[in-house]
């Protein structure tokens, strides 16, 4: 059967005008948020509703052909890809709140919605959904249960995986099914942490039910400056052997520093500085109010220069600016940008800070860092030009060592950006050919004939396949 | 199902080692027969019984402190007990971090101790006294605590499991934050050995309140009770919230225990300005006094009973909006109720007539399915005697997820020896 037969089938189901297959139509599904890798789907299609979903994997597979779900496609590491010619799913029709219940503190949505619409619409009811990206202006929920998203509020309030009660999802042989329960308990297996942070390769995901937290009574935004990263590093692991879980901890390092006040984001930071702490405390008013003190005793203890509390919203959005423009502004440094994400223990950081940067002047590159230094999650961010093929080549291999460094010490070669298409082959550098046959089981009974989001998170080698002897080779290769 | 060849015995000694092999007392689970006990003293040994349970097809029960061996469907197959017991220890615990790697078959007890003189908390208060980091995990089991501590699917950073056909695995890792893969943690977490066994997990631990306090208060049998027992839930700094019936009440608070209504326990724990607040508040509001630690230990107790040897404990999940009307259709069975109403729990105990009494128990389960789906959530048959597991699933009705359950068994342990039969669905 032909692609243009393809065509026609998708067109059947979702119209003429939600079916798109022109190349020009199809080159901005071409990549993600991760421009390193590309891939050209056969299609787009656009359904509206569940059945539509069904009916296009059910065509999908009459084809022969995978399929990957996609929401905004703000991924970083190339997990909404279509490889092997597949079509892309595309979510963004499926955009409504179903439900909300303020009583039970759930709202019942669809995949496409985005992230912060969503807590936007919970507000009038004290409520909020706690996971935040950086990009939740623009990624949507779907692709937050695809990646397991997390964000600067994750010390406290955890990732997209403790905020979904349940999921309607169609299945890769077409079948749509309930997971999980509104109540938070299941009476059967927890399938819901296996598909959330599933990268999409399990089934296409048709409505959420995610849990909505109180909005605290207090915030607190602070932000201290350090003499350097290892001083700002230091200190929050004061914070934490203390006792205190601030909502935030997030590092800023001179190198993105100068980027941001030399940007539209200036946030009116001292350039001299070394390292820039974040700190957002929430909670009960008397609680927070206490620990303010607290954490201005752990700066001054490892030698901050200044510790300034944001006197109002405004304050507080500038403060953040510092944080969440790093990327915006490092566009300014270079036409490409590329946003690594890696995990230590936290008490790591400062002796791997120092590797990842040695490993880029090695290089020759230009690396700044933004972190989630209460989680360990590290963001080492590489400015470059990917139209230099030596540059390039040097800012993979920075990568691979970057990981291995991180790996070493203990850590995960993805906190939140998922492993994709972009960290497949470094699988190997955490798991034992066990472990990731161990995926594969899961993966298989899913989706035995691999069809869903293929060519995502395992190595290309063998992996999967072993399982089942049917399936294709990878990327179109034969076995 | 026969008994165990002596060459059985010979290949699980080869396997375990020759002392780890017990079998000179036979017990029986629901009726199942038990011819050994195997116990390995580490994770390779642990590993290699597995693969020899599954090459000769020998069914076994998984076992840590055995509080929890009523949970599940009668075994189809039970004539090993594999003990993690031999798996005993805390293997590392970072201090600067707050997290901690644990073998299964660690008691809490032990492990609390363990993590507490570190300065950190132990974020699972399940009941029983005997109770294993691993029965823990793979029974999903909570305490009244888990308001503050949240579930055990959350607390896990990584997992050590041995699957069905002996393959030693590992998932997950000792950050607080990984994507690296599928998250198979939670796959393992609850699933009570259905698709592995448990050897060791990496735990988030809790940092140790400055403030402890707990609050009883009486709560008059009227329709308001139960909101006013979820908005004290849902203050802030409360880390347990339990509201037990009357009926029961006594062995909890001998002293406070009401006539009618309900007893409801309420433990806040933080900072000390902000615990301090929520004190006045829950005595100005609801008349509670401040009472020992004491009576929440006996609550969390309490939890875990029974009705005598022949009585039903149902756990139900619901939303906290229909609890009343899931209390009023429990109670219409003749239910005592043990309920956390923050997050929707709720254990009843019925007690039936005889040692056989059919007509009790189809009355008992029409009452609690019935008051599951009105509480759009579902319900669990956790603890009765053998013959009435035997009558219907006690996981209740199926949903989609026993389907792809079915699916996970076939692959995870291909041969069913790994508690074969006592996981939803009867897998």
């Amino acid at each position: 059967m032909s692609r243009s037969e393809l065509v026609a089938a998708l067109r059947g189901i979702v119209g003429e005008s939600q079916c798109l297959a022109r190349p020009e139509e199809l080159l901005p599904y071409e990549c993600d948020g991760l421009t390193l890798h590309g891939a050209m789907p056969s299609a787009v299609v656009l359904p509206r509703d569940t059945e539509e979903v069904a009916r296009v994997v059910r065509a999908c597979r009459r084809f022969g052909v995978p399929f990957v779900p996609r929401g905004a496609g703000t991924g970083l590491s190339g997990g909404a890809i279509a490889m092997e010619g597949g079509v892309v799913i595309e979510c963004s029709r499926l955009d409504r709140v179903l439900a909300i219940d303020a009583e039970n503190r759930l709202a019942v949505v669809q995949p496409g919605l985005v992230n912060a619409v969503l807590s936007k619409a919970v507000a009038p009811h004290g409520l909020f959904y706690a996971p935040d990206p950086s990009s939740q202006a623009a990624c949507t929920i779907g692709g937050n249960v695809g990646e397991n998203s997390g964000g600067p509020h994750t010390l406290k309030y955890g990732t997209t995986t403790n905020h979904i009660l349940a999921l309607q999802m169609v299945l890769p042989d077409g079948d749509v099914v309930r997971i999980g329960s509104p109540t938070g308990w299941n009476a059967g297996p927890d399938l819901l942490g296996a598909v959330i942070g599933g990268e999409g390769t399990l089934g296409i995901v048709t409505e959420v039910t995610v849990r909505l937290s109180p909005i605290p009574e207090a915030v607190e935004t602070l932000l201290a400056i350090f003499p350097d990263v290892v001083a700002a590093c230091r200190a929050v692991g004061r914070i934490i052997r203390s006792g205190l879980v601030p909502a935030a901890l997030e590092i800023v390092d001179r190198r993105t520093i100068e980027a941001v006040e030399a940007s539209v984001y200036a946030a009116g930071l001292p350039r001299d500085a070394g390292a820039v702490l974040l700190v957002e405390l929430d909670g009960a008013r008397p609680a927070v109010d206490r620990q303010i003190e607290r954490i201005r005793e752990a700066a001054g203890a490892e030698s901050a220069s200044r510790v300034d509390v944001a006197r109002d919203a405004a304050e507080r959005e500038r403060f953040w600016r510092a944080r969440k423009g790093a990327f915006g502004a490092m566009g300014r440094l270079a036409p490409d940008l590329y946003v690594h994400d890696a995990v230590v223990p936290r008490a790591k950081l400062p002796e791997v800070l120092e590797r990842v940067c040695a490993i880029a002047d090695r290089h020759r590159l230009r690396l700044s860092n933004v972190f989630h230094a209460g989680d360990g999650n590290l963001h080492p961010n590489i400015s470059f030009d990917r139209r230099d093929a030596d540059e390039l080549a040097r800012v993979i291999a920075a990568g691979r060592e970057i990981l291995e460094v991180c790996v070493a010490a203990g850590g995960a070669i993805s906190g939140e950006h998922g492993i994709g298409v972009e960290k497949r082959e470094y699988m190997k550098l955490v798991y034992s050919d066990a472990d990731l046959e161990a995926m594969c089981r899961l993966r298989a009974a899913f989706d035995p004939d691999l069809v869903c989001n293929p060519g995502k998170v395992f190595p290309t080698t063998r992996f999967c396949i072993e399982a089942n002897p049917k399936a294709r080779g990878y990327d179109g290769v034969p076995l | 199902m026969s008994a165990l060849a002596p060459a059985d015995l010979d290949a699980l000694r080869r396997a375990a080692g020759e002392a780890a092999v017990d079998a000179s007392a036979a017990r029986e689970i629901d009726g199942a027969k038990l011819h050994a006990t195997v116990t390995p003293g580490d994770a390779d040994a642990l590993a290699r019984t597995v693969a020899a349970l599954a090459e000769r097809s020998i069914g076994c029960v998984i076992a840590g402190g055995g509080t929890r061996l009523a949970l599940g469907n009668p075994p189809r197959d039970a004539r090993i007990l594999l003990s993690t017991r031999g798996l005993s220890g805390v293997l590392e615990l970072d201090a600067e971090e707050g997290v901690a790697r644990i073998q299964a078959g660690t008691p809490l007890a032990t492990a609390r101790t363990a993590v507490e003189e570190a300065g950190w908390e132990l974020p699972f208060d399940p009941p029983g006294a005997r109770t294993t980091l691993g029965g823990v995990l793979a029974s999903g089991a909570v305490g009244p605590r888990h308001l503050g501590y949240g579930r055990p699917r959350d607390l896990v950073l990584g997992l050590d499991v041995v699957l069905g056909d002996g393959v030693a695995t590992r998932c997950g890792g000792r950050v607080v934050k990984n994507v690296t893969g599928y998250d198979l943690m939670k796959l393992h977490v609850g699933a009570c050995g259905a698709f592995g066994v448990i050897s060791a997990a990496w735990l988030r631990l809790r940092p140790r309140p400055e403030s402890e306090r707990l609050f009883a208060a009486t709560l008059p049998d009227t329709p308001d009770a139960i909101p006013r027992a979820i908005a004290a839930a849902r203050v802030p700094t409360v880390r347990a919230c339990v509201l037990i019936d009357a009926r029961i009440a006594p062995a909890v608070e001998p002293r406070r225990a009401p006539a009618l209504g309900w007893l409801l326990l309420v433990e806040c724990a933080g900072d000390e300005a902000a615990v301090a607040r929520d004190a006045l508040r829950f005595a100005s509001e609801l008349g509670a006094e401040e009472t020992a630690g004491g009576a929440l230990a006996r609550a969390r107790a309490l939890q875990g009973e029974t009705f005598g040897s022949v009585g039903l404990r149902f756990r139900l999940a619901v939303l906290p909006s229909r609890l009343r009307e899931v209390a009023r259709e429990l109670h219409g069975a003749g239910a005592a109720l043990l309920v956390h109403p923050g997050s929707g729990l709720v254990h009843a105990r019925i007690a039936l007539d005889a040692e056989t009494d059919g007509a009790g128990l189809d009355r008992a389960w029409l009452a609690a399915r019935t008051a599951a789906q009105g509480g759009a959530g579902h319900v669990v048959l956790e603890s009765a005697p053998g013959w009435a597991k035997a009558v219907r699933d006690v996981f209740g009705d199926p949903s989609d997820e026993w389907r792809l359950a079915r699916s996970l068994k076939s692959r995870f342990d291909p041969a069913s020896v790994l508690n074969a039969g006592r996981f939803v669905g009867g897998i």
